[in-house]
């Protein structure tokens, strides 16, 4: 009894030994953990930076500043996995490549085509695939990192900090690599984040170094990279990412800002809504449906958005309590959401020539028939598509107030 | 045989008690002109009864040997006729009066002896509910559960075991509702006993265990009698034994090491609560430590990144490795909760201080370890103390995930952790699953498992346990 017990037990710690992935153990004092990677492309070789976290043996002691918590490494290599192991050359430890959230793409090897060299982070197993993937505009990978405005402790986490920031304005993409691999593989079209140094004014001198007494530099990822296959063709600014996100029905929250036009509500009162003066909404919720009809060979694309927000702000005292001022504050923002979307649109279509919003995904599911047929000359189909935009707007409730504070009482042309 | 002479008796007595100077003997006349010797041993009878209503009317009537037992004031007295009943009458404490003519004796019960008296119990504390403990005299014990099930059906039945100590076992249930396979095979198993000496209710189970070689205890023991109510009134049997405070209880299932008496006096909805916590706090002390090691070694990718960056700041400059540095931090919490328990108690609270400085303080601050090792070991440690009936499983459980997973990581853990659960499915306790509720799974058990059920809705018994036919209340 005790031996045939004993006998199971031994059989399943050895073919526990056998099934193991884990190659053995390593401790925590033999990593070093990456926390983001920038990758360009030099002289016919990779060049690969790497922020590596310096693990501070006391973390109680937050006195140091926030830039000395990470060291950079460069190295070279004839592909992304070589230079990583060449690291080792002239670093005492063996990268950990899991906790890697942000992956930096400088522009020019972007423009070259990250997909023949991005493979190693799927065939490898440590990399994450939730890692963000971003391109530095005009910029090498390196020149935008070790930036670190923000409160983080590692400007690698300040960075995705910022880029899942996005659900909160909507003017970026925060794609992942495994979302890249989906829309390279259905769309061949996949639009990635976008990093730039902009310079910001200083504002507290005495606590700022030497160097930055003017200007500091901080990190911006306001924009959207778009990509054919795996090269990058154009950016999207972060008004028309705003309507890239409506189009592909990624928004998450953000505001949308537009001015109410004048309107007659009887001969004697009328709302104004002069130029300048600007009705905030805070978006909620968001649903687009697109279809795509065909009539005697003319392709129209019909997109259907409906949004639930939030008056947020008014500079122009509007009195929502009245449902026809309401009505035509909703009606003027859905001519700014249809604005937003037909400036993306046409960006598109007469800019990039290039369907990012996996529109042929939805052609094929729709006319799987026709579309074997076109499918060869799409590229060129898509420049020339008509597109109809529906916006509904619901104002499901104000903010605090339903009143503005700058309306005076009793003041009867302001409605 | 006893002789009719009295001289005789006393003789024999004397060779077979080898002289031994606590047994006394007094020889009187009795008014009868009778001689009769009065055998005792000295110590464990009432001196001033024996006197006053055994010695006094013999020295004052005129009784005849054979009316003894319609003369004396004594509510215990019975004729015995062979020696042998003479000894163990003797050394279970009582008097033993011989008549000349006469070829048998009269055994008077007169037993009093020193013992501790019934107060607070030590190691079962509750906050709320009765505290009263047993004590080491089983005749003291029987009293106390008499008291608390004042019903014709609760029975004792008493054994004697150990050939040396000749110790009074008694098992006690109630009838109609204990099920009457389990109560057979428990007598079952008690007629095998062979033991020299028993000085704690712990040999005997150690006889009554289903699986010896297991870490897990198949008996549940308590030392107070409300418990041990409780546990009959399920349908279980209880076994006392003289000399022990504590009562063994059987069949047992799993649960029952996770509930409290005191989930039962406070109310449901809190109970329940506590239960839970008691329940996490199991799979705590028995897992935390290992699936730390064998993240920090294998999984560096399933810590998220701020825990890890701090992990890895604190792990700088620590000489071992992880395996070796939970270990040890391991041997010495074993080492300090033995020596506390060892120690007298105010000795006791010093090794705690000086323990808790060094290897918590100090040892972190000269960088012989993490301090989230440390948090790491304390936690399991305490989540140990909430269940203390579970103590030797947890202690060796947490040992071998430990080595589980430094080697193999969390594979060798969930593999370890099956093979705890297939052993724990596997056994039985006297014919009931371990795993009572959840393994054959049973919905009316299930209402009293980590749920603490109102009284009002417990209507059944235990399924296996109880016998079929009885209930709680007819509805």
């Amino acid at each position: 009894m005790i031996c045939k017990k004993l006998s199971f037990i031994i059989n399943v710690l050895i073919l526990s030994l056998i099934f193991t992935s884990c190659a053995g153990s390593r401790e925590l004092n033999e990593l070093g953990i990456i926390m983001s990677t920038g990758i360009d492309f030099v002289d016919g070789k990779v060049l690969v930076t790497n922020e590596v976290m310096m693990p501070s043996s006391s973390p109680t002691k937050g006195t140091e500043s926030k830039s000395n918590s990470v060291i950079y490494l460069q190295h070279e290599g004839k592909t992304i996995f070589e230079a990583l192991r060449n690291a080792t050359l002239t670093f005492d430890r063996k990268l950990f490549l899991s906790h890697n959230r942000v992956l930096i793409f400088g522009e020019e090897f972007a423009k070259r085509g990250i997909g023949d060299y991005i493979n190693f982070y799927d065939y490898d197993s440590e990399p994450r695939e939730s890692a963000y993937l971003l391109v530095a505009k005009g910029a090498k990978a390196y020149e935008v990192m070790g930036i670190n405005e923000g409160l983080s402790d590692a400007p690698g986490k300040y960075l995705e900090s910022l880029v899942e920031n996005y659900i909160y304005t909507s003017k970026t993409s925060s794609i992942t690599l495994n979302e890249y691999n989906r829309y390279f593989f259905e769309t061949k079209a996949p639009v990635l984040g976008v990093v730039e140094r902009i310079e910001k004014r200083v504002i507290n001198k005495e606590r700022a170094d030497e160097s930055q007494k003017d200007s500091r530099l901080v990190l911006n990822v306001e924009g959207g990279a778009a990509f054919y296959k795996d090269s990058l063709i154009g950016y999207y600014t972060g008004e028309e990412m705003i309507g890239f996100n409506f189009i592909v029905d990624e928004i998450e929250g953000g505001l949308i800002v537009f001015e109410v036009p004048d309107k007659y509500i009887s001969p004697d009162t009328k709302y104004t809504g002069t130029k300048g003066k600007y009705t905030v909404l805070e978006i909620k919720k968001n649903k687009t449906k697109k279809d795509i009809q065909i009539d005697n060979e003319k392709i129209t694309l019909n997109i259907d958005v409906k949004v639930k927000g939030v008056i947020g702000e008014e500079t122009k005292g509007l009195r929502l309590t009245e449902l026809e001022v309401k009505n035509a504050i909703e009606n003027a923002c859905s001519e700014k959401v249809k604005e937003y979307i037909n400036m993306t649109l046409e960006k598109a279509q007469k800019e990039l020539k290039m369907d990012t919003f996996s529109i042929n995904t939805l052609f094929h599911q729709q006319y799987p028939d026709l579309w074997r047929s076109i499918s060869n000359d799409w590229e060129s189909i898509f420049t020339s598509i008509d597109c109809n935009v529906n916006v509904e707007t619901n104002i499901i409730r104000t903010g605090l107030i339903d009143i503005p504070t700058n309306i005076e009482k009793g003041d009867k042309s302001a409605y | 045989m006893i002789s009719k002479h009295v001289i005789e008796n006393k003789t024999k007595l004397t060779q077979l008690f080898h002289n031994s100077s606590d047994l006394v003997f007094y020889e009187l006349e009795t008014l009868a002109n009778n001689h009769a010797l009065i055998v005792y041993i000295d110590g464990l009878i009432d001196k001033r009864a024996l006197n006053e209503f055994v010695i006094m009317p013999l020295l004052n009537n005129d009784i005849s040997p054979k009316e003894i037992k319609s003369s004396i004031y004594l509510a215990e007295i019975k004729e015995i006729f062979k020696l042998k009943e003479v000894i163990s009458e003797l050394v279970n404490g009582h008097v033993v009066l011989f008549n000349e003519d006469i070829d048998y004796a009269y055994v008077l019960k007169l037993c009093q002896y020193e013992k501790r008296s019934v107060n607070e119990s030590s190691t079962e504390q509750v906050i709320k509910g009765p505290k009263e403990a047993f004590v080491e005299d089983l005749f003291t014990n029987k009293t106390l559960i008499r008291r608390i099930i004042r019903n014709r059906n609760l029975v004792f039945e008493d054994f004697v075991f150990g050939k040396q100590t000749n110790t009074q076992v008694s098992i006690v249930y109630i009838n109609g509702i204990v099920n009457q396979d389990i109560l057979a095979e428990l007598k079952a198993r008690l007629h095998k006993i062979n033991i020299d000496a028993i000085l704690d209710v712990h040999y005997i189970e150690e006889y009554l265990d289903d699986a010896p070689k297991s870490l897990i205890r198949t008996v549940y023991n308590t030392e107070k009698p409300d418990v041990l109510a409780g546990k009959i009134l399920e349908g279980r049997i209880g076994v006392l034994c003289d000399g022990s405070p504590n009562a063994i209880t059987l069949p047992k299932i799993f649960i029952e090491d996770i509930m409290t008496p005191e989930d039962y006096y406070l109310k449901p909805l809190f109970g329940t609560y506590l239960r839970i916590i008691r329940f996490i706090a199991f799979f705590i002390s028995i897992l935390l430590v290992g699936v730390y090691i064998s993240l920090v070694n294998y999984h560096q990718e399933m810590i998220p990144t701020p825990l890890l960056i701090s992990l890895a700041g604190q792990r700088e400059g620590v000489p071992f490795p992880s395996f070796l540095e939970g270990l040890i931090m391991i041997f010495f919490f074993e080492i300090m909760k033995e020596a506390g328990l060892r120690l007298p108690k105010p000795i006791g609270q010093t090794v705690t201080l000086i323990g808790g400085l060094v290897i918590g303080q100090a040892a972190v601050e000269a960088g012989l370890v993490s301090a989230i090792m440390v948090i790491i070991v304390s936690a399991s440690g305490i989540s140990e103390f909430v269940n203390p009936s579970f103590r030797d499983l947890i202690v060796m459980y947490r040992m071998i995930f430990i080595i589980l997973g430094g080697l193999f990581g969390l594979f060798g853990i969930v593999c370890g952790f099956i093979i705890m659960t297939f052993h724990l499915i596997s056994l039985k306790s006297f014919g009931v699953p371990y795993l009572f509720p959840i393994a054959p799974y049973d919905k009316e058990g299930m209402r009293d498992f980590l749920r603490r059920e109102p009284l009002k809705k417990l209507n059944y018994r235990p399924k296996y346990i109880a016998d079929k036919e009885s209930r709680r209340r007819n509805k």
